[in-house]
């Protein structure tokens, strides 16, 4: 009993998904986080409520609403059919929009605890010297929230691989383009095809351990980091 | 030296290093924690939250006795939505005292949840392959599946710009089209055959979005996102559907849908009579204002 091709083929587009996704989280969630930190703006909370929201939305929510906002109908829907040609719906960039809202708060808030525990006399130490923002990040408070910030990454990732609900309203089950491993596993059952089910769930199962492991290594403290 | 360091506590700027306010409170510190207004604890709380909690447990071990009386579930193909109301309606007002509880689902699907012993007295299939196999497995009546009515197929779009009166042919061009999942819906899989007949499964394959259940592709074809798709006829005669969009009709192809007792209902005079209603005028009247066609 082996991987058939479309599972093996279901597996990659997975860890495709889950990794442009955090790829893109890292890239939003590291200024987002840091704007939620400093922020003395009234309205922040709300900010910080729309961001945290994902955890307790159920993802079926996320991808109902979703669907109605790619449809060709709305706004967003029409511009990107007239740049792309394509629906937004029913494909890998739109899996992508929806992992990054749902993936969201588990990439932001570690990141805002990271960067959180960065001393601030540390970053206004470096300020008196003549750093400039991208200085500051790149020598002062990268090398300090590294762990936390790995943290988020990885629990992004593992988050987005285990994402059924969302692709589910969303994708289309399309092989190759949308049907991620968990809609798979999830199709292999309703086929009665337990011995090809048992395979993805034991390798996800297996993939999932991993991600934590790597976590729980990031989340110890290496030495004491506080000064 | 005070500065803001590892701090749990919200750090509205790296910079804010002034004193903590003075609690206007601290002035007369509570020494007595329990409140003076309810010396031995808030008994009046107390009182009406254990009420409620009595109150809602016993409506929780009513529910119980609610299904200790007739109840008959039944699960359906989901291109059975709101028909199955209606029939559901008139079979209870011909049979007063028995609750119909019904349950949607792609055949595939609910046939597996059958496998797993999933409570269900009737199965309503769109096709007539799933109940002889649960009657071949083992986990139906000994009696032939029932077939009580025959589906069909549309085409639907709310395009404007589709022109689908000539039928399958005019989806040659299309961006997206929604069937269900061939592999367990029968309805997917009389689209995938009338496609194949038609010569244009290669083609359109790599446009095909598949929806989880018959209601679901309908729901992407609704929602716009799927320029087209091949829907269940039933499903463009529910209130939700009727009259909206572009619907083109296909020919027979054959899709049976049977009817059959689940193993632990074979000896339920209820379920029988639930069966016997489907061939009755009245259900098949209502099955032929949905969509369906009467088999002879």
């Amino acid at each position: 009993m082996s991987l058939t091709p479309a599972i093996w083929q279901s597996l990659l587009l997975t860890l495709e998904l889950a990794t442009v996704t955090t790829i893109l989280l890292l890239l939003i969630g590291i200024p987002l986080a840091h704007w939620l930190n400093v922020s003395r703006w009234k309205g922040i909370i709300v900010i910080e409520t729309l961001t945290t929201l994902p955890v307790v939305l159920p993802p079926t929510v996320i991808g109902f609403y979703l669907l109605m906002l790619f449809a060709p109908q709305s706004p967003l829907g029409a511009t990107w059919l007239q740049v792309t040609g394509q629906t937004l719906a029913f494909s890998f960039p739109g899996l992508v929009v929806g992992s990054i809202i749902y993936s969201l708060p588990f990439a932001v808030q570690p990141f805002q605890a990271a960067l959180k525990s960065v001393p601030a006399v540390l970053i206004e130490s470096a300020r008196i010297s003549g750093a400039n923002r991208l200085q500051i990040f790149r020598h002062v408070v990268f090398p300090i929230a590294r762990q936390g910030i790995g943290v988020g990454v990885t629990l992004s990732f593992a988050h987005t691989v285990g994402e059924f609900g969302l692709v589910l309203m969303l994708g289309g089950s399309i092989p190759g383009q949308t049907r991620v491993a968990s809609i798979a596993l999830y199709d292999e059952v309703q086929k009665l095809n337990y011995p090809q089910a048992h395979l993805i769930a034991a390798i996800l199962l297996v993939l999932a351990f991993s991600l934590i492991l790597v976590m729980k290594f990031f989340q110890r403290p290496e030495s004491d980091s506080s000064l | 030296m005070p500065f803001a360091g590892e701090s749990s506590s919200s750090n509205k700027a790296a910079s804010s290093m002034s004193p903590p306010e003075v609690n206007s409170s601290a002035r007369r510190p509570r020494r007595n924690l329990r409140s003076s207004r309810f010396p031995r604890g808030n008994v009046p709380f107390l009182r009406t939250s254990g009420m409620v909690a009595i109150f809602l447990t016993l409506q929780l071990f009513s529910g119980f006795s609610a299904v200790a009386a007739t109840t008959l579930t039944v699960a359906a193909a989901s291109s059975l939505a709101h028909c199955l109301d209606d029939l559901h309606a008139a079979f209870t007002q011909a049979h007063p005292g028995i609750t119909v509880q019904t349950t949607l689902g792609s055949s595939g699907t609910l046939v597996a949840q059958i496998h797993h012993g999933a409570p269900y007295d009737v199965f309503l299939s769109a096709d007539m392959e799933y109940p002889a196999g649960l009657i071949k497995a083992g986990f139906a009546g000994s009696q032939p599946p029932l077939a009580y009515a025959e589906g069909r197929i549309a085409i639907w779009t709310l395009s404007e710009t589709l022109d689908i009166s000539s039928g399958l042919p005019a989806l040659s061009q299309v961006r997206s089209l929604a069937i269900a999942q061939p592999e367990h819906a029968p309805y997917g899989l009389a689209a995938k055959n009338a496609l194949e007949r038609a010569g244009l499964w290669k083609k359109l394959k790599p446009h095909l979005v598949y929806g989880e259940n018959i209601a679901q592709t309908a729901h992407f074809v609704a929602s716009g996102n799927a320029e087209a798709g091949l829907v269940a006829a039933s499903l463009l005669h529910t209130p939700a559907y009727a009259g909206v969009g572009h619907q083109k009709l296909l020919p027979a192809e054959g899709l049976l849908q049977g009817a059959v007792l689940t193993r632990r209902a074979k000896d339920n005079p209820t379920a029988k009579a639930y069966l016997e209603f489907l061939s009755s005028p009245e259900a098949q009247k209502i099955l032929t204002r949905f969509g369906f066609t009467i088999p002879e």
